[in-house]
């Protein structure tokens, strides 16, 4: 009760209120600017959070994160380019209702969406976090171990349609890790006389260079003036209109919670999912679908938004990201002293209760602002990139510089950055990269206690518990299973 | 980028050809010892030594084919590689001389009349940026700026 009152207080004070509007602000600016995007924006705004207390700091990320997926669809309906790739969806019906002349209606069901899907995204998390994390307590280092590699395995799904680019990706994100002291043996690894790789790549100086200052230099390679132009006008949703979204609503949110929850889904999966029941599910649209059809925003839009709250539960309770957001979100906690995964429940109490409670304001945040503040959203899309490119730079540079104050870490964003470039114009996805750089020490650091512990029954002792063959069985099904469902002259 | 899957799969395979090479030369317990740090660093290596195989063979097949993604840029772009050129006169700056607020006023500028915003505009830009991120970080947030 007492850790109730705590994070309560923690929320409703004003450093938490403020962390919440302005983690919404800013999330729903970097969602509505196409380029930028959730995750972007979390890696650029941790530096700014060092000064904040953890619960405060979660609150402002968190927020960020919600709104970015709302913001994603202001440029989808306006100028038919996704904010964000969770937003594709939102584009079949956006825009051409936004053509049609009504962008007020088509932002309104997007926003009354995405406040549903955060909502429902924030009652699974709630539910389901506690029961999963009591559970993994029970987990030592050979189920982590193998979890970690589940981990791994399900990369396959991040790797977008070319599979072998995103285990490529996956294996370079593994070999990062190597660099520094190895924490068993005491021997240090790949770090070519630098004092300052000891302690190994730091992770943030990575996710800016490779989500920011890679996405600076596409930037700059377009050069796009103008990102686009849009007027809106005052319109507003009717009684009826609310109770013919309302189901879609419902069933995007349940499907967005869902494949939140499963590593390696995530939004851009859920929306579509999502396009799809409404298409097969609605015999009466008010409009064709991928003509305007609200049904057609609403449960893409409720199902992005519900897959935060989803994909919260196995970082929060394991430790183990889901998407790219999330990988950030866990560079995050452990900057701030933070470790992800059942402890969390139990040694820190008040920031997961901060969480869930700042969660609900962020819900009432994203509606306000989202509805207060159309207009200038509606203005952040004509914002030209050409002025956005060096701003951008400049705060990804100082980002870096900050987490340990060395001029080294500007050099390895900018070789992120550039690397990150190449790695895009090759078309190859940066998420399994990061998502490796979590998991390869949490499954090397494992592996090797499980060794210790082990003697003399070595590998054996991965057999002997069954969480753990369970596990390794889910990893066998998830690395194979896109291998056989896709095309084989693609692998 | 038609050499984009090539050149990536040929620098994964060289990397890991180099790594793996440094991991055998280097004193140390052996991979057979219980809990070798080189276990690890082989299979890390070894796995982006297959993937960057394969790619560099699929790379090969795409050129041979004509099938490989051309990307819908142009392919040489002499702004993205001046922009990228500031970038590291900026960092070699910012390490060697110091001088947060000027390195980065002068940065922000030629970035932006670069990629051509008007004179006025960018002055009135720059000059707004670099000193609310200078206070921002090292007035609120306490960070050494160089």
């Amino acid at each position: 009760m007492d850790t109730l009152l705590i994070a309560l207080h923690n929320v409703f004070s004003l450093p938490g209120l403020l962390s919440v509007f302005c983690g919404t602000a800013i999330g729903i600016f970097v969602g509505a600017m196409p380029g930028l995007g959730p995750s972007m924006g979390v890696a650029l705004l941790i530096p700014l959070t060092f000064a904040l207390s953890p619960s405060i700091s979660l609150l402002l990320l968190v927020s960020l994160y919600l709104a970015a997926e709302y913001g994603g669809s202001i440029s989808a309906v306006l100028i038919g380019t996704p904010g964000t790739a969770a937003a594709t969806a939102t584009v079949m019906d956006g825009y051409p209702l936004c053509r049609a002349g009504f962008p007020g209606k088509a932002l309104l069901t997007s926003l009354t969406a995405s406040t549903a899907g955060g909502v429902a995204g924030g009652i699974g998390l709630m539910l389901a976090s506690q029961p999963v994390a009591a559970f993994a307590l029970r987990f030592g280092p050979v189920e982590y171990c193998s979890l970690g590699i589940l981990g791994l395995a399900v990369i396959a799904g991040l790797s977008g349609d070319d599979l072998l680019k995103g285990l490529g990706a996956a294996a370079l994100g593994l070999v990062l890790t190597l660099a520094g002291v190895d924490p068993v043996s005491g021997t240090t690894r790949f770090t070519f006389g630098f004092y300052e790789l000891y302690e190994g790549i730091p992770f943030l100086a990575a996710l800016i260079g490779l989500f920011a200052v890679a996405e600076v230099f596409v930037m700059v390679e377009r050069n796009a003036k103008r990102s686009g132009r849009a007027v809106i006008s005052r319109e507003v949703l009717s009684g009826a209109e609310l109770r013919h979204i309302a189901p879609a609503c419902m069933r995007g949110s349940l499907i967005g919670t869902v494949v939140g929850a499963v590593p390696g889904a995530g939004a851009s999966i859920a929306c579509w999912i999502a396009y799809d029941q409404e298409k097969r599910m609605t015999r009466r649209p008010d409009r064709p679908f991928g003509q305007g059809a609200l049904r057609g925003i609403a449960g893409p839009e409720a199902a992005n938004s519900a897959t935060v709250g989803g994909a919260l539960i196995p970082l929060l309770t394991l430790g183990m990201p889901g998407s790219p957001t999330t990988a950030v979100l866990i560079g995050a906690l452990v900057i701030h002293g933070l470790q992800p995964g059942p402890k969390l429940f139990t040694d820190h109490l008040d920031v997961v209760y901060s969480l869930f409670a700042g969660l609900t304001v962020s819900y009432a945040a994203l509606y306000l602002l989202g509805r207060l503040g159309m207009r200038l959203w509606v203005g952040i899309v004509s914002i030209p990139q050409a002025v956005l490119a060096p701003i951008i730079f400049g705060l990804s540079v100082v980002g870096a510089y900050s987490i340990r104050s060395l001029t080294f870490d500007i050099w390895l964003t900018l070789g992120f950055g550039f690397a990150g470039y190449v790695l895009k114009k090759a078309h190859f996805p940066p998420a399994p990269l990061i998502l490796a750089m979590i998991l390869g020490p949490m499954v090397e650091s494992n592996y090797n206690r499980a060794l210790l512990m082990a003697q003399q029954d070595g590998h054996l002792i991965f057999l002997q518990s069954p969480l753990s063959v369970v596990l390794l069985a889910l990893a066998v099904v998830a690395f194979f299973y896109p291998i056989f469902r896709r095309n084989p002259d693609k692998v | 980028m038609r050499y984009g899957t090539l050149g990536v799969g040929a620098a994964f395979t060289i990397l890991a050809a180099t790594l793996i090479g440094l991991t055998v030369s280097e004193p140390g317990p052996a991979v057979n010892d219980m809990i070798s740090p080189k276990r690890i660093t082989f299979v890390f290596t070894g796995l982006l030594a297959l993937f960057g195989l394969l790619l560099t063979c699929r790379g090969l097949r795409e050129i041979r084919t004509g099938s490989g993604k051309t990307g819908n840029v142009r392919q040489t772009d002499r702004r993205l590689f001046i922009f990228m050129a500031l970038c590291v006169l900026y960092a070699a700056a910012l390490s060697t001389l110091g001088h947060f607020l000027p390195c980065t006023f002068v940065l922000i500028l030629t970035t932006l009349l670069l990629l051509g915003v008007g004179r006025g505009r960018a002055a009135a830009i720059a000059s707004l940026f670099s000193p609310a991120v200078f206070a921002v970080f090292k007035t609120l947030l306490g960070v050494p700026l160089p």
